[in-house]
């Protein structure tokens, strides 16, 4: 089985900074990984990188995507391939109404996968269907996008936007940060409604409790640029637990 | 040494004017005002670099071409392109051409002249380039100087026009050509109006339009007036819209303009009463070496007034844009609320964009704002647009378009909304 994704000796820096210091992750359809880790371990680095922001220096490594070279591939293109980014930061686009947004992403996507595109009245019948499975409030569909949105409809918008574009690789930036608990659980109520078989998510995060929420397959445990420790779900209640001082000492160890 | 060519460039313009005045004089009602306006015009000379409200507008170039005075010319056999609207003024190289236009249907109440026909009323006499200032603006001079033809449209009090007045200037002259459209409008108590001006070019050679347009709206009066102007490399345009406001009147003002060499658009608004509205809002976008100079006045002078002005512009290639907004608030206007903002987003690092935005206030109790920005694109917001899967010409076309929407959006000429949104998209390309 080809992995669909797989991130072999990643190393990446910032003017001169190294940033990931050789990182290994392979990815398989259906799975749900976490990775876990302190403040400025590099975790939403990776994340950047593999949607293709051009911030960072790629010094070594391989990333591949369906067997496909990630890197070499342009912001949209790997979008369209099925890479999706939920941003720890959503960007407000004032004037770019939500639903002309919608039908240039959708329609994007869906002309790359030889789909006819879809028009104004079907587009709203799908975003209606997501909407109300994510819970995202139907009048912010009228909306500029991300425009004077809460910080929880924000990230509703995300995994929203996950939702109608249907990724192979959806990838969760921090996509707890600033949720209160409604919407944290909410939020992993869509996510969770939204695996199957043949998606991999990759869940970036610093607390445990969204992985209540999400129960992953794995949990990675990412310090100063490198994975430094992988298990199965309990390694997240033991981080919760020990702190991640734990992990320092278990790696001086 | 200067080369000998000056003879100022003035004197070329006294010298038609002369020969002008010899061939055919002015119609008698308004000699007078044409005597002083070239008197003026003599006195001040066309604007230097010197000048600071000119520093970054250099006319010589434009000015020293030799221009043909414009004459009246066969409409464009493709028939004219207007609004969809039943009340159109056309004028062919700034003639009145009844022939083209659409004005059998005008309401009561209201009426559309040409100015030499309207020129005896006592309305026209009294106030005719009493507004815009010829003492002071050489060009508003010029074009006093040469008045003949032009729209005068008048509202009296309480009438409401049902759709806007189209005034549709077309030139289509072979020759380079001098070209002065005339407007002025006058709302009566309570009337409201909304009025778009545009100009088509048909003609190939170089055009200089000098356009003056003055407005006067009585107390609780509204008018909208929109400019649209949609340049090519080889015409130029500089307009002056002078516009006096009675108590609690509304006026709005729209002024877009596509492309062009040089466009210079002076708009002064001098609201002499309490509880006005003043909206002034602007969209321009220029590419190859084109140049578009926005000089705004807003001038307070009573208590309790409303400004609110929002210019946006978008360069590209070498273009070059100016933005010179000043408010003025007099000691008696207390309680002053006046806003402005200018945003421009260059798409080149060759593009340039001089902002200047400027409140001098000289009341104690007023609410006053003003602000400038000028960047590119913002690159997260790219960044998120192609993230989803969006080219990125096609995010970039997204982001340029709504930037440019919200100038759309907010005009009251809602009948212009999809040809405006046309050109934008033209010019993004």
């Amino acid at each position: 089985m080809t992995p669909i994704l797989e991130i072999r000796g990643l190393q990446a820096s910032v003017e001169d900074m190294p940033i990931l210091k050789g990182v290994d992750l392979s990815v398989n359809p259906g799975e749900v990984h976490a990775i876990m880790g302190p403040n400025g371990s590099g975790k939403s680095t990776l994340a950047s990188i593999l949607a293709g922001r051009e911030d960072y220096e790629i010094d070594g490594g391989t990333v591949h995507y369906r067997g496909d070279d990630l890197l070499e591939m342009d912001v949209d293109e790997r979008a369209r391939e099925g890479v999706f980014l939920a941003f720890q930061y959503p960007v407000e686009l004032p004037g770019v109404s939500m639903m002309n947004f919608l039908k240039q992403a959708v329609n994007s996507v869906r002309e790359h996968r030889g789909q006819e595109p879809l028009g104004a009245a079907a587009l709203l019948r799908l975003a209606k269907e997501k909407a109300a499975l994510i819970e995202l409030n139907p009048r912010l569909k009228q909306r500029s996008v991300n425009q004077g949105f809460s910080g929880g409809e924000k990230k509703r918008n995300e995994i929203f936007q996950l939702a109608m574009l249907e990724p192979a690789m959806a990838i969760l930036d921090e996509t707890d940060s600033g949720l209160d608990i409604d919407a944290l659980r909410s939020v992993a109520h869509g996510v969770n409604q939204l695996r199957n078989p043949d998606r991999g998510f990759l869940i970036i995060t610093h607390y445990q409790r969204l992985l209540n929420y999400i129960v992953p397959d794995f949990v990675h445990v990412m310090v100063d640029g490198q994975i430094v420790q992988s298990a199965g779900k309990e390694l997240a209640l033991e981080l919760e637990k020990r702190g991640y001082d734990w992990v320092y000492d278990h790696i001086s160890a | 040494m200067p080369e000998l060519m000056d003879h100022r460039v003035e004197d070329r313009f006294l010298a038609v004017y002369e020969r002008y005045q010899s061939l055919n004089g002015t119609a008698e009602p308004l000699s007078d005002l044409s005597e002083k306006a070239i008197a003026c015009f003599a006195k001040t000379g066309f604007p230097r670099s010197k000048n600071e409200s000119w520093k970054y507008t250099n006319v010589t170039p434009v000015i020293k071409r030799t221009y043909q005075f414009a004459e009246a010319g066969p409409a464009s056999a493709k028939g004219v392109d207007t609004l969809d609207t039943p009340y159109v003024a056309v004028f062919v190289n700034g003639r009145f051409a009844p022939e083209q236009s659409r004005l059998d249907q005008m309401p009561a109440g209201v009426s559309i002249q040409n100015l030499s026909a309207a020129a005896k009323q006592n309305l026209v006499q009294e106030r005719l380039g009493t507004y815009a200032d010829y003492a002071e603006d050489p060009f508003a001079a010029l074009n006093t100087a040469f008045i003949k033809d032009g729209a005068v449209i008048t509202a009296n009090p309480g009438t409401q026009l049902d759709h806007p007045v189209h005034i549709l200037h077309i030139i289509t002259c072979s020759d380079s050509t001098l070209v002065q459209p005339r407007t002025f409008v006058y709302a009566g108590s309570g009337a409201s109006l909304q009025i778009l001006q545009s100009t088509e070019f048909a003609g190939s050679d170089y055009v200089l339009i000098n356009a003056v347009t003055e407005i006067h709206v009585e107390p609780e009066a509204q008018v909208d007036h929109l400019d649209l102007q949609v340049g090519t490399p080889k015409s130029s345009r500089i307009t002056n819209l002078s516009v006096y406001q009675e108590a609690q009147s509304k006026f709005y003002s729209g002024v877009f303009t596509f492309g062009g060499e040089l466009t210079r658009n002076n708009l002064s608004i001098l609201p002499n009463a309490e509880h006005c509205e003043s909206l002034l809002h602007g969209l321009f976008m220029a590419h190859g070496r084109s140049h578009i100079d926005n000089n705004t006045l807003v001038d307070h002078a009573k208590p309790n007034c409303y400004s609110s002005e929002y210019y946006k512009g978008i360069l590209d290639d070498h273009a070059i844009g100016v933005f010179n907004g000043k408010v003025l608030v007099r000691q008696d206007a207390q309680l002053t609320n006046a806003y402005q903002t200018n945003r421009s987003i260059l798409l080149t690092e060759t593009a340039r964009m001089y902002s200047k935005p400027a409140l001098e206030i000289y009341a104690d109790d007023v609410k006053c704002s003003h602000g400038a920005t000028t960047g590119q694109l913002d690159k997260d917001g790219l960044f998120y647009l192609r993230s989803r899967g969006i080219p990125e010409q096609e995010a970039r076309r997204l982001m340029l378009m709504s930037f440019a929407g919200d100038i759309i959006e907010k005009t009251p000429v809602s009948a212009m909304h999809e040809t405006l949104y046309d050109h934008v998209e033209h010019m993004l390309r």
